[in-house]
């Protein structure tokens, strides 16, 4: 009994003994790893040779299950991966600069971009976002610089159009972006311009028979529910993320619910006389007390793109700047992502809407950049429920001044686009694991 | 803001105004009918409000109006419209109907009604009195204009449609309303549909074939809309096989598809039946060789040789016709990785084609050159014959003799005879008549100033001649003046040149001339004799800085001469015992390119392309193995 008892004890010490050595083992063995394991380190700095491309990366690596880490205002927002030799096969081959560091360099790099003492952080990001645009079917990747750039960096993404949408398809999608639609139904207001162009008038003819499809009497009424679903998206938990006149459109549809905006031209019969004072400004996501544009031959919507659409002769290429505005990446790791940038001063670029009226912005909205020392926001941030939008002006970051017909933008001439990164900035943000703030 | 208050300052000025003139005719008020000028003066009024968007103020004036005049059209249709523009749409109706109890056949205003009663949204109403506005008058095609145009206005294009089908039977003629509903039919985006009307319309207006063309081609760029045009085109040659405009049609879609064969076949048929004796013919296969369709357009040049012997472009179809053939057998080269010859064997001949390339090139240029020999195009012909000879089949006799005959029948046309002389310059130098070379060379280049392209290659030529020669001195001297050309196309080779004289001169010159001597031998496609040179150099000068160019060399001549295996060992060589040589990118470059494209095995090309950009990133190769690497792959990019 006794001897048993003593056996017991003995097999008991020889047991805890083993998984002790087991576990130092293990400890070690993670150390020398960590110590001597290889790194790929994408820096986004001036030495990134590809900056678009670097995204594209970081995107392919999470298709392939591996983990990214993005080092907020690290290098200009660099990419941290483990070293596997396909990865840097997949760098040389797309052109992305890519440092190949030891494990012991890595754990300097996260000490340094930890330390407290320093504007950085670390995010991982987890998992490759399925991605969506928001396309009319004829619509072709040159027409818009979000397509392109995915195109360029070589992200895939699912076309979405009305029927997806009313069918609650988004819900599939972890982000989504608009296309440069007119959500207020007056077809970009190009009447004055393009009113007798084919394509003006198909598209006309193929919306309103889309309208007419899901139930609609008119454009404007379809296009008004698609935005309410939209937002229903978004306060899901979904990413939006939209450009030129996608922006102020959206708002205004969405303000519009009580009313008819939309001319003769555009829906048949004429606007709402009253329909200013009928707008609910609190169905926007960004905007408030804006004025809307009633005059159907005007290229503009309402008064909350500045300088207004026929206007923009006034700016001068050379000195339209905007400015990227810095976050605390610890406290406020979303927008930090949203400006990770290897330039703060950004090149201006016109759209049909450019930038938008500071004093029309909703006070819950975050700006990201705006030209300093005017009204002139360019790029805003909020979030709706359990999601999050954001909206930039202009049209192609590479194109100051790119007009309908106008050939599409070479990305790789604009490898190191600044203005290019922050619509990729905000395709891999729904790829960040969320973190508890440090708040 | 400052509209609102614009708008409130107008109307109280207005007001004001209307205020005075009623205070200063107090007398007219009541009793009697307003004055005709007052009437107009409170019209104006009206107008303006409604001009400046205050629809309210604008429709209490025209109402007013109204009540005092019904019959005054403006009054009536101004409030209509104010009516229209406050939504007030049983406030129209009302006064539409009222307007239609005195005119009960206004077929224009009934279909207004039709309509208003449309925007109302009682669809069934609107249908109602649409058909009222048609049972006016049946049988008047106008009828039917003025209902499916005020459908149209509502967007029912559909229903427009089927009103002008209507029309067209109840007034018993089909060809009434064709553009309008073609129009609307292509807009509807039924292209087949479209097409057929537009087809009808040329079967009426036969005159009218560009207005139709330009209508169809607002849709045939899209790939359904050129399916559809095609498909009912065709179906409409079939049935009227006689109809001339149809077969242009068809013509001009099949070009529109780049169905140039097809298109081909139609122009044949057009211009038999139109007896255009060749013209169309001529500018089909004009256009055909433009868009790279060779083989066609050497079809169609030949056709009207065959077909029209005293047709008045002979020369030019000739012409034409060596070209789409020199063109079609053509095969380029466009990185030069291997100088400017592709050492890679070209497309294979079909079994249906077997001659040897570009044979019937140079027998369609003879031709030329026989049958026209005073003309410009001889001499181009001569030029182009031999360029084939010296560059695809290495016959430097053949392209010296054809060289000779330009430069001696052709020297009225400058620009054909410098080219034809710089190009003898070059066979002289193949052959290894250096003097001869150097007169022809010398020739071009003059002894000014360089001003032209061909002047600035020419003085380079004479700078290689004084370097084969190993005259290093005199050919720095000449590379200097060239190498400081910013904007030369020349620049780079003269600079190139320049700095491996001046680089290998420090070093033994024993060594340089015999690489210079091997160069020659390599430039006048004397391979082996080359190998054999190089070879020596590698054997004889192991320390030699010369080392990696010479084996280079050796790569690429064995490259030339197929011995791929051998040219990859050279290569490997380079690339194992010199690892500081400025020429591992170019080696690692070329060793893909023989694995790919000489042997054909795409997981070693792959391989070599990666090596490339791994360990060279920054080599000015990258972006082009990159390509490679992504095409062998099956990237989708």
């Amino acid at each position: 009994m006794i001897a048993d008892s003593k056996r017991k004890t003995g097999d008991i010490v020889r047991y805890v003994r083993d998984l002790a050595l087991i576990v130092l083992g293990s400890l070690l063995f993670s150390l020398c790893s960590a110590l001597y394991a290889q790194k790929i380190l994408i820096p986004m700095d001036l030495k990134q040779a590809d900056h678009l491309k670097a995204y594209g990366i970081a995107y392919w690596a999470l298709t392939k299950n591996i983990e990214v880490d993005w080092l907020l205002n690290y290098r200009g927002g660099s990419f941290m991966l483990d070293g596997v030799a396909l990865l840097a096969t997949e760098c040389r081959v797309r052109g992305v600069t890519f440092e190949e560091i030891s494990g012991a360099e890595a754990a300097q790099i996260y000490s340094e971009v930890g330390a407290e003492n320093t504007n950085m952080d670390a995010v991982r990001l987890e998992k490759a976002p399925k991605i969506a645009v928001y396309v009319p079917p004829n619509f072709l990747p040159w027409d818009d610089a979000v397509t392109l750039a995915m195109e360029y960096a070589e992200i895939p993404y699912d076309k979405v159009w009305d029927d997806e949408v009313m069918q609650d398809k988004l819900l599939k999608y972890d982000w989504i972006h608009l296309h440069h639609e007119d959500f207020t139904g007056q077809y970009g207001k190009f009447y004055a311009t393009y009113g007798t162009a084919p394509w003006y008038i198909e598209q006309q003819v193929m919306y309103e028979k889309k309208a007419k499809e899901l139930g609609f009497k008119k454009v404007s009424e379809l296009k008004r529910v698609v935005a309410h679903k939209i937002k229903e998206y978004i306060a899901s938990g979904g990413f939006m993320f939209a450009m030129c006149s996608a922006t102020d459109t959206y708002d205004i549809a969405l303000a519009s619910e009580n009313t008819d905006i939309c001319d003769v031209m555009y829906d048949g019969d004429p606007p709402d006389p009253g329909a200013q004072k009928k707008l609910d400004f609190s169905q926007c996501l960004a905007f408030e007390n804006f004025t809307l544009e009633m005059n159907p031959l005007r290229y503009e919507y309402s008064d909350i793109d500045i300088p207004p659409s026929d206007m923009v002769a006034t700016l001068d290429p050379e000195t339209d700047y905007f400015t990227l505005f810095e976050f605390s990446a610890k406290y406020d790791p979303v927008p930090t992502m949203l400006t990770q940038n290897h330039a703060n001063i950004i090149r201006g670029f016109l759209g049909q809407t450019t930038n938008f009226k500071k004093s029309l912005i909703k006070k819950t909205m975050t700006i990201l950049a705006e030209k300093e020392g005017t009204e002139e926001v360019r790029y805003i941030h909020g979030n709706l429920g359990r999601g999050t939008f954001t909206f930039y002006g202009g049209h192609d970051p590479e194109d100051y001044q790119h007009q309908v017909g106008d050939p599409p933008t070479d990305l790789k001439l604009h490898k190191n686009s600044p203005g290019y990164r922050l619509i990729l900035n905000n395709i891999l943000f729904p790829a960040a694991k969320k973190k508890q703030q440090k708040t | 803001m400052w509209n609102m208050l614009r708008k409130h300052a107008l109307r109280a000025t207005l007001l004001f105004l209307v205020s005075c003139l009623t205070v200063c005719s107090p007398f007219t008020a009541t009793a009697q009918p307003p004055k005709r000028g007052a009437i107009d003066v409170r019209l104006r009024l009206a107008q303006s409000y409604e001009r400046t968007g205050d629809f309210e103020a604008a429709l209490k004036l025209y109402q007013e109006l109204y009540k005092q005049d019904s019959t005054n059209y403006l009054v009536g249709d101004a409030l209509r419209r104010t009516y229209l523009q406050l939504k007030r749409y049983d406030d129209a109706i009302a006064l539409l109907e009222k307007i239609i109890r005195f005119s009960p056949n206004d077929v224009n205003m009934i279909a207004q009604l039709g309509a208003m009663h449309y925007l109302k949204s009682d669809e069934q109403k609107a249908a109602e009195t649409w058909e009222r506005a048609i049972a006016l008058s049946p049988k008047q095609p106008s009828t039917y204009t003025l209902v499916a145009s005020s459908v149209t206005q509502s967007r029912l294009f559909d229903r427009a449609i089927a009103i002008y089908h209507r029309g067209r039977a109840a007034c018993s003629d089909p060809t009434l309303f064709t553009v309008d509903i073609a129009y609307l039919y292509s807009i509807t985006l039924k292209y087949p549909e479209a097409t057929k009307e537009y087809m009808s319309y040329v079967r009426q207006n036969p005159a009218q074939l560009g207005y139709v063309q330009s209508r169809i081609g607002m849709y045939t760029g899209k790939q359904e809309g050129l399916a559809a045009a095609t498909k009912i085109i065709e179906e409409g040659v079939q049935s009227e096989s006689n109809n001339l405009p149809f077969q242009y049609l068809l013509a001009w879609v099949y070009m529109e598809g780049k169905k140039f064969d097809r298109a081909y076949d139609v122009y044949r048929s057009i211009d038999e039946n139109t007896k255009a004796g060749g013209h169309e013919i001529y500018n089909f296969a004009q256009r055909a060789l433009h868009e790279r369709a060779y083989t066609v357009s050497s079809r169609a040049f030949q056709d009207i040789v065959a077909r029209y012997s005293s047709f008045d472009r002979l020369a030019e179809t000739k012409f034409g016709y060596a070209q789409s053939l020199e063109a079609s057998d053509d095969e380029s080269d466009t990185l030069k990785l291997f100088g400017s010859t592709n050492p890679f064997p070209p497309k294979e001949r079909t079994e249906a084609d077997p001659r040897p390339l570009y044979t019937g090139a140079i027998a369609a240029y003879d031709r030329v050159v026989t049958e026209f020999p005073k003309t410009e195009l001889a001499a181009r012909a001569l030029f182009r014959t031999g360029i084939i000879k010296q560059e695809k089949f290495f016959d430097l006799d053949g392209a010296r003799s054809t060289f000779e005959a330009l430069t001696k029948r052709y020297p009225m046309f400058a620009q054909i005879y410098m080219e034809g002389t710089l190009r003898l310059g070059d066979v002289y130098l193949a052959i290894g008549a250096l003097d001869k070379a150097q007169a022809e060379y010398q020739a071009v280049a003059g002894h000014g100033l360089l001003t032209n392209p061909l002047q600035e290659q020419a003085a380079l030529h004479l700078a290689e001649i004084l370097y084969f020669q190993a005259n290093f001195k005199d050919a720095l001297e000449k590379l200097k003046s060239l190498a400081g050309n910013a904007i030369s196309d020349a620049t780079n080779d003269a600079l190139s040149l320049q700095i491996f004289i001046q680089d290998n001169l420090k070093q033994d010159v024993a060594v340089l001339k015999e690489f210079a001597k091997g160069d020659l031998l390599r430039r006048q496609r004397k391979l082996p004799e080359a190998l054999t040179i190089f070879e020596s150099i590698v054997q004889n000068y192991p320390k030699s800085d010369l080392m990696d160019e010479a084996l280079i060399n050796i790569g690429d001549l064995l490259t030339h001469m197929t011995r791929y295996p051998d040219a990859i060992g050279t290569y490997e060589r380079l690339l194992k015992d010199f690892p500081e040589s400025i020429s591992l990118d170019r080696t690692l470059m070329k060793l893909a390119n023989v694995y790919e494209r000489g042997l054909r095995d795409s997981p070693k090309a792959i391989a070599t392309y990666q090596k490339l950009l791994e360990q060279y990133p920054n080599s000015i190769y990258v972006s082009e193995a990159r390509k490679r690497i992504r095409e062998l792959r099956g990237d989708n990019i």
